[in-house]
């Protein structure tokens, strides 16, 4: 039963992590908060239901699916919604928080509009696949969302550490404008992060279809919620912290359920991330600012 | 032969003219300063070089090429860095990393291919690599590679900013008070500096107000006052210039008024 627990735990845990690093990346070269992640991701989740359900096309085929089509809404959101306002004298760069508000809800529409507001079956053929190691009983499907998000994490990490186009990003990240005095085009850094962030919502949104095997327009919202609350949770704008703290939240979400009660679910995850703020406001892998620097 | 010319440059911030009508032009291979007063318009005239935002008149080329349109990644990559008067390292990432990012100016390999891993983005590292350690020992700073750039003394972030700055290959390096707050050890070593540096075969345009160190560095001097270029030339003979002086030490009737 624990064993079980923990492994359904982190499977969510790791869905959560995959969200939560696409605000944490949009946030930290744009300081601020892309309300439409969550929409994105929940696109994300009914094209891969369109390729491998209703198609019944190979689940790869279902992930490029998702990643072509969240890829292209992230560069759209970028060049449409938040450069336009960018840099523009006068604008508040709160403007831009509200222009993705405002994406949210076209996108939420849109979905309604072609998909319905009832749910959505996502069926892939081998999710009743499962296997006994010793007592505890693994889903196939578990196996495969651990290491789809193992994989893009840690190739998210090795990119971001290891590359010069990664560096370039953590350095905008600190500092548009010293990075650009330095020959980083910070541009395409902030299309690229958007894309690349959106991209990793439309994963996201497949996986969360493969564990719960439905999907709706709704999903966006609370999983919007969620991703937000793990990166103040973690730290804004830290890869680590998104991580750790998707990982904490889906355990203690689905250990409240197994041993506690079902309503107090989110109730519970939530008052644990309340009590973290109170003794470490930055965040777990938060900076506290050293100084205000824009 | 000029490297930099400014024409007639000008800059108002709503009604306060920060740089008004400055002419002057840099030399390759020289060791250029700008002197003057506080608020004189000195780090106003570099952030237009460096394109942060646009003059309100005249005109500044690099090699031949008008700057006034070009963004600021754009005018790195044509050979220009700078480092800044309150240091402006990436405090969070190691000072390898800094360097590293520096070199950007002067690499090619792009985001997607960078995803890729293609060979010669591989090759294209290992070079960002070798010079990166190259740089790192030409400033005393070896050793210091993997530590973040804020946990730096203060002396060695200077350092790393100017190494930074030199990552980038530039023809033409703008250094903003390097020397602020540095004791007299420090202040000589950064002297050496400049002169390796210039030995690199890189123009130093230099804002400085040490003026032992000003004195013994620079081929040339501009001297500004509120905005407006006072006086050009040697060191010995802008010393000697009686407006110069008065810039610096104020009439001798205010003196009686002090």
């Amino acid at each position: 039963m624990f064993a079980e627990q923990l492994i359904n735990g982190i499977t969510l845990g790791s869905i959560y992590a995959i969200v939560a690093l696409g605000y944490t990346l949009v946030f930290g070269v744009l300081d601020i908060i892309n309300m439409a992640h969550g929409e994105i991701f929940m696109f994300g989740a009914f094209v891969g239901m369109l390729i491998a359900t209703k198609a019944q096309a190979p689940l790869w085929s279902a992930f490029l699916g998702a990643i072509a089509v969240t890829g292209a809404m992230g560069y759209l959101l970028e060049r449409f919604a938040l450069r336009p306002l960018r840099g523009r004298p006068g604008a508040s760069h709160l403007a831009s928080l509200i222009s993705t508000i405002g994406v949210s809800i076209l996108l939420e529409n849109v979905a309604h509009k072609i998909f319905g507001a009832g749910n959505q079956l996502f069926e892939t053929p081998f999710a009743e696949i499962r296997f006994d190691v010793g007592p505890v009983t693994v889903y196939l499907v578990q196996v495969l969302i651990l290491a789809i998000s193992i994989l893009l994490m840690a190739g998210l990490s090795l990119w971001l550490y290891r590359t010069r186009a990664g560096k370039a990003l953590r350095a905008t990240a600190e500092n548009l404008e010293t990075a650009g005095l330095l020959g980083v085009d910070t541009t395409r850094i902030i299309t690229a992060t958007v894309v690349i962030a959106s991209a990793m919502g439309g994963v996201a949104g497949v996986l969360v279809g493969m564990a719960f095997n439905y999907i709706n327009n709704q999903i966006g919202l609370s999983m919007g919620l969620k991703g937000l609350a793990i990166i103040i949770f973690g730290g804004m704008g830290s890869v680590s912290g998104a991580m750790a703290g998707g990982l904490i939240l889906g355990l203690s979400e689905t250990f409240v359920v197994a041993y506690g009660s079902s309503g107090y679910r989110d109730a519970i995850a939530f008052i644990a991330i309340i009590v973290v703020l109170l003794i470490k406001p930055q965040g777990l892998f938060g900076q506290a600012a050293p100084e205000a620097q824009r | 032969m000029t490297l930099l010319s400014l024409l007639d440059v000008s800059k108002r911030f709503g009604g306060l003219a920060a740089v008004s009508g400055v002419s002057f032009s840099v030399r390759e291979g020289e060791v250029l300063g700008l002197i003057g007063p506080n608020g004189a318009g000195k780090t106003t005239l570099f952030n237009l070089i460096t394109s942060a935002f646009p003059p309100s008149g005249g005109s500044i080329r690099f090699r031949g090429e008008p700057l006034e349109d070009l963004k600021p990644h754009a005018i790195a990559r044509r050979g220009i860095s700078r480092t800044f008067q309150n240091i402006r390292l990436f405090a969070q990432m190691t000072a390898r990393e800094n360097i590293m990012v520096g070199r950007h100016a002067r690499s090619r390999a792009g985001i997607w291919r960078s995803v890729l891993r293609t060979r010669g983005q591989r090759a294209e590292e290992a070079r960002i690599r070798e010079k990166t350690e190259e740089l790192l020992d030409l400033m005393g700073l070896a050793g210091c590679g993997e530590l973040p750039a804020g946990k730096l003394p203060y002396g060695h972030q200077r350092r790393l900013e100017i190494a930074r700055a030199l990552a980038a290959e530039p023809g033409l390096l703008l250094l903003d008070e390097p020397a602020a707050g540095m004791n007299d050890k420090e202040t000589r070593e950064i002297r050496q500096l400049i002169r390796t540096i210039r030995g690199l075969g890189v123009t130093v345009l230099l804002i400085e107000h040490d003026m032992s160190l000003v004195m013994k560095v620079c081929d040339r001097l501009v001297v500004f006052n509120f905005g407006r270029k006072i006086a050009e030339g040697t060191p010995e003979a802008v010393r000697g210039n009686p407006e110069v002086v008065e810039a610096y030490l104020g009439r001798e009737e205010d003196d009686e008024d002090a």
